[in-house]
């Protein structure tokens, strides 16, 4: 929710359904539909392209109800992840948030325990 | 019957701390009535789901954070791999009815991975709740479920598609293999796969054994998880949890 002009936001697992995180008042947003809109999309592209699959790497609809952007990120276990985050219309930079969503997917595989304080 | 969860909710109302064997294959971890793993035969171990990408090597670490200072796997890999095995596990386990045997409580006992991160139990058997609903949502048949995976020779369209999961899953299939049995060979988690499996079953890419007696009742949907556990006398289940400690 750092993003500005981030309204919701939430990390799905896409095969499992299973929602890992939430933001700002995002407990009330149905995950189902989202991880099917992106499903559908990978479906209906990978059928249309002349190789037959596909790889997203952002998804981006603009609605009434401001920009959604939806992130696979590759897990090595339970995976993808998906990060979806909608933001306003006015108030937010597609291109900021979308650097924001590619930074967050690299800590996704990077994060490591804090060093041990000495004792 | 009572199920397995309603005796979990009773030790998180407790704030338990230790392990409750309640089957002869299950096992649950809880840390002051928060669940910190659980155990289930049926389901990949977290050492499988690292194995099976070649995370995990020998000999095996002893705590989490050696797992991660040995480099094979980062914190947040590992996070989500305990969540989606725990997820897993609860999923098989929870509904299960009580074991006839008196399950065994052991005060104080911890699971190597458990600690770093706390599940409510009010949140697994919600989780477990969706996930039922979703996997009858896919396809309410569950002749599938327990049978070997077997691929239809000629699919009924001229055009299919597949996610990544699914085409695992028919590569692997040798129409010996049960869902199950797949999920630990490709280090999957039993539930995504049987999702797969559904949802192939309803795309009619996979062989239905023929069950003449079953089909004649309607398509047995799994019960649904009641989302608030029965109503529980504290004082009895204080003095369960006590005689279960008691026991030799």
């Amino acid at each position: 929710m750092d993003i500005p002009g981030a309204l919701d936001a939430l990390v799905l697992d896409q095969l499992s359904g299973t929602v890992m995180a939430t933001g700002g008042g995002s407990k009330e947003l149905d995950a189902e539909p989202l991880g099917e809109v992106l499903r559908v999309t990978m479906d209906a592209l990978a059928q249309a392209s002349t190789r037959g699959t596909i790889r997203i790497d952002d998804m981006i609809v603009v609605s009434d109800q401001g920009y959604h952007l939806f992130r696979p990120v590759d897990m090595p276990f339970d995976g993808p992840l998906v990060i979806y985050v909608r933001l306003d219309l006015a108030r937010s930079n597609l291109a900021l948030a979308r650097r924001h969503l590619q930074t967050i997917s690299g800590q996704l595989g990077r994060e490591t325990w804090p060093p041990s304080t000495p004792s | 019957m009572a199920a397995i969860h309603t005796l979990l909710t009773g030790l998180a109302r407790e704030r338990a701390t230790g392990s409750l064997s309640v089957t002869p294959s299950g096992k649950v971890f809880v840390d002051d009535g928060r669940v910190t793993f659980l155990e289930c035969a049926g389901t990949p171990t977290v050492e499988r789901l690292l194995t099976a990408r070649g995370r995990l090597g020998s000999p095996r670490p002893d705590t989490p954070r050696a797992l991660v200072d040995g480099g094979t796997v980062t914190k947040a890999e590992l996070q989500f791999c305990v969540v989606g095995a725990v997820l897993d596990a609860a999923y098989f386990l929870l509904p299960a009815p009580m074991p006839t045997a008196r399950p065994k409580f052991r005060p104080g006992e911890r699971h190597w991975l458990g600690g770093q991160w706390g599940f409510e139990v009010a949140w697994l058997i919600r989780e477990c709740t969706r996930r039922r609903a979703a996997l009858a949502q896919t396809w309410p048949v569950d002749e599938l479920d327990g049978v070997p995976v077997t691929p239809v020779a000629r699919p009924p369209a001229q055009r299919v598609t597949l996610s990544a999961l699914e085409w695992q899953i028919l590569v692997s299939a040798d129409q010996v293999s049960t869902p199950a049995e797949l999920a630990e060979r490709l280090g999957q988690p039993a539930y995504t796969v049987l999702l797969a499996v559904r949802r192939m079953g309803s795309a009619g890419l996979l062989t239905v054994p023929r069950l003449p007696l079953r089909r004649r009742h309607p398509p047995e949907r799994p019960e649904p998880v009641p989302r608030a556990a029965p109503t529980v006398d504290l004082s009895v289940l204080a003095a369960v949890k006590k005689a279960l400690e008691e026991l030799p």
